[in-house]
């Protein structure tokens, strides 16, 4: 596990390693783009399946993104880095998906990731919080968690998926939403206070 | 932030609901299949508008191109708008080209008008014709009181200066 004293050093070198596969992906090197591919599927695997609480529509979503940006790389001129780039598009993308959806169909909240119930530091961490997190069954607990996700709206599931969940920055986020840091804050700030609404129980 | 503590450290358990460590491959071959089945599915035309597309991406930026479209719509908008204010609002042609609009937009022309002798002499011959029919019935009303009658005998159309005649003529017998 990184420390906070190491974050900003890791982060310009994967910043580098990034620009330097870019160019290559833009001088026609596809070996090049699957590297980021292989980089980016299981950071954005996280804010896509977040979002959107449906392994099935994640994997599609991953595929139209990873497709956009595979169209859309040439034209990338690197005034962002292609973290941020391949985190806004995948944002857009994942709204725009979750707007159509609501239209036309409804997401089971059911679907829960079995498989994190033999994760072992899943294990560690909800053992550790056992003050926090009480006796309750591991299965209903992840149940409880998509469906107070799922009662925030869209820009407030965002950020909270963003910071509380994959460790972004205010400032990292505010680039990727095209918003203010203070529109960040006030968002979280909201966000907190409805989940604590509906997760009261399990604090 | 202290009071949300708990509920971010609840949330962040989510972070353990990844993929499984195949799912990284398995998509990239995914990938590589919808790719080629793409550029399978893409017609020539559709493969030159996205070169098209892509070549005027590169050369400027959407937000260059926007500006100057913007602004010709605003432009040919408010051209439009003034010439519609200024015209009358009557929906016909003939009352548009009766009003002082077009004159004042175009300039002044005079009549179309031709000189011509030939043109001159056959309205000349026209008016002594009527004349000389206005003449004969004149003649032939007082003919019922008078023996003789009088009749055009002779109304000319030659290049010649045209000259009537009245002549008496026999009484009529239809």
């Amino acid at each position: 596990m990184e420390t906070v004293t190491d974050k900003p050093t890791a982060a310009a070198t994967s910043s580098a390693e990034d620009r330097v596969l870019v160019e290559r992906a833009q001088d026609g090197d596809t070996r090049a783009f699957d590297d980021l591919v292989r980089k980016y599927t299981p950071k954005l695997y996280g804010m896509v399946y977040n979002m959107t609480a449906n392994r099935e529509d994640t994997a599609d979503l991953l595929q139209e993104i990873f497709a956009k940006a595979y169209r859309s790389v040439k034209r990338f001129q690197g005034k962002s880095s292609f973290y941020t780039w391949i985190y806004s598009i995948s944002v857009n993308m994942t709204l725009n998906f979750l707007k159509k959806r609501g239209r036309y169909a409804k997401v089971s909240l059911d679907d829960v990731d079995s498989g994190i119930q033999n994760d072992p530091e899943f294990i560690k961490v909800t053992t550790a919080q056992r003050d926090t997190v009480r006796e309750v069954n591991i299965n209903e607990l992840q149940k409880s968690l998509n469906a107070a996700m799922m009662k925030l709206s869209e820009d407030h599931r965002t950020v909270v998926t963003l910071y509380d969940i994959q460790g972004h920055q205010h400032n990292e986020i505010s680039k990727i939403l095209g918003v203010s840091e203070g529109t960040v804050r006030s968002r979280l700030f909201y966000a907190h206070r409805i989940l604590q609404t509906y997760l009261e129980d399990l604090v | 932030m202290s009071e949300f503590e708990d509920i971010q450290r609840l949330i962040r358990l989510k972070k353990f609901e990844t993929p499984k460590e195949d799912f990284v491959e398995d998509f990239l071959a995914k990938f590589h299949e919808r790719q080629r089945s793409e550029m399978l599915r893409q017609s020539s035309l559709s493969l030159l508008w996205e070169r098209v597309t892509t070549y005027f991406d590169d050369l400027v930026t959407p937000k260059l191109v926007l500006v100057p479209a913007v602004a010709c719509v605003g432009l040919l908008a408010i051209w439009g708008a003034m010439n519609l204010g200024s015209s009358p609002t009557g929906n016909d042609t003939a009352t548009l080209v009766s009003t002082q609009t077009l004159p004042s937009v175009m300039p002044q022309q005079k009549p179309f008008i031709v000189d011509s002798q030939l043109i001159r002499e056959v309205e000349n011959d026209r008016a002594l014709e009527i004349e000389g029919i206005l003449l004969s019935r004149h003649f032939e009303t007082d003919n019922m009181t008078q023996p003789e009658i009088v009749d055009v005998v002779s109304v000319s159309g030659s290049l010649s200066p045209v000259s009537a005649e009245l002549q008496p003529v026999a009484r009529f017998n239809p």
